[in-house]
């Protein structure tokens, strides 16, 4: 019994901490879906496609920003699953949904032609204006 | 009774009387700082009244003076992405808190608001919640110093089982400039008659325009 205890006693502790104490994993998914195919996104062309015809691909955007002088930008927003976190204590546990903002931005010159899109993620600690900004004075570059 | 233990004591009573005054009536008039900003155009003092009944009898939106018992409001901005969260509404007075009256001093721009019956969920489904309620637009001129939004009339129902809920087809926004003239000229002299631009029932896509900075 003594041996037994010597052999095993550091593990079975060791298990059941791990069992009892607060846990948690993180399980990816990269199954989920983006809010637009490939072949939606491709069918906008630089300098090529109008608005009418984003319109009619994509439908209505969840926001159009009038910039000013840069012209008008067209937003498609959505929020994509990165991830799930389940976290365990004792005998319940919870799960919590790892989100990324998602966001389709398409920039349009003075004629209604697409002039610039593009995907992109905004940062966890960044506002959406913030990020808006940050996108559009990459257009300059 | 030890030092910890009194220091101990002394932090909780003070983290208690945060939560509890945090929920209370914010009445004061803009900072020094803040009209400053008017002044300079880069703020905009924004009226907006909110008016209620309940089975066909009058009832204070902010008549309580504590924010989970007052009509919800929530706003959103350029800065949110047009996404709308809970705001804790500010006062110019008692008088004119119970007779519904806040106000904003929001940058020229686009803003979207809903609204929400008085809390009687948790906090957190009662935040979330504000994104599917019905939005109404505001569109801040600039070159202006203060702006009527309307008076927003919210008739309701009570149900046992679920509290205070609008009714959506009957809320509508009306127009006492004539009301708004006299609130401003009582607290904002200086800066004239507001400018009335009512808000709009919102829907589609949102516009935003970038704040001038």
């Amino acid at each position: 019994m003594k041996g037994l205890r010597e052999k095993f006693g550091l593990k079975i502790i060791m298990v059941t901490a791990l069992l009892c104490l607060q846990s948690c994993i993180i399980i990816p998914t990269p199954w989920s879906k983006e809010r637009f195919s490939e072949m939606e996104l491709s069918s906008i062309a630089p300098n090529l496609s109008s608005k009418d015809e984003v319109l009619a691909g994509l439908g209505k955007p969840d926001i159009i920003w009038k910039t000013g002088s840069q012209g008008n930008v067209f937003i498609y927003k959505w929020k994509r699953l990165r991830a799930i976190m389940v976290a365990g204590y004792g005998y319940s546990s919870t799960t919590v949904d790892l989100e990324s903002d998602e966001a389709l931005l398409i920039l349009f010159d003075d004629t209604d032609r697409v002039k610039r899109a593009a995907k992109a993620t905004k940062g966890p600690f960044e506002s959406y204006g913030d990020f808006l900004k940050h996108w559009l004075e990459r257009d300059k570059d | 009774m030890t030092t910890t233990l009194r220091g101990t004591l002394y932090l909780a009573t003070l983290a208690v009387l945060a939560v509890l005054i945090s929920g209370c009536a914010i009445t004061r008039l803009p900072s020094a700082g803040e009209y400053g900003q008017i002044r300079s155009g880069k703020l905009v003092i924004v009226l907006l009244r909110v008016t209620s009944e309940v089975d066909g009898k009058p009832f204070d939106a902010f008549g309580s003076g504590f924010t989970d018992s007052d009509i919800g409001l929530a706003l959103g901005s350029f800065t949110t992405g047009g996404d709308v969260n809970q705001i804790t509404p500010v006062f110019l007075s008692t008088q004119t808190r119970e007779s519904g009256w806040t106000y904003l001093l929001l940058e020229p721009g686009f803003y979207y608001l809903a609204v929400q019956p008085r809390r009687s969920t948790d906090a957190f489904s009662y935040a979330a919640a504000f994104k599917a309620a019905p939005l109404w637009r505001l569109e801040i001129p600039a070159q202006e110093r203060a702006v009527y939004v309307g008076t927003l009339h919210l008739p309701g129902i009570n149900r046992f089982w679920s509290g205070m809920t609008f009714i959506p087809n009957k809320i509508v926004v009306r127009n006492e400039e004539e009301l708004a003239r006299k609130t401003a000229a009582d607290f904002f002299p200086e800066f004239g008659a507001p400018v009335t631009a009512l808000m709009q029932r919102h829907d589609g896509p949102k516009i935003l325009t970038s704040p001038n900075r």
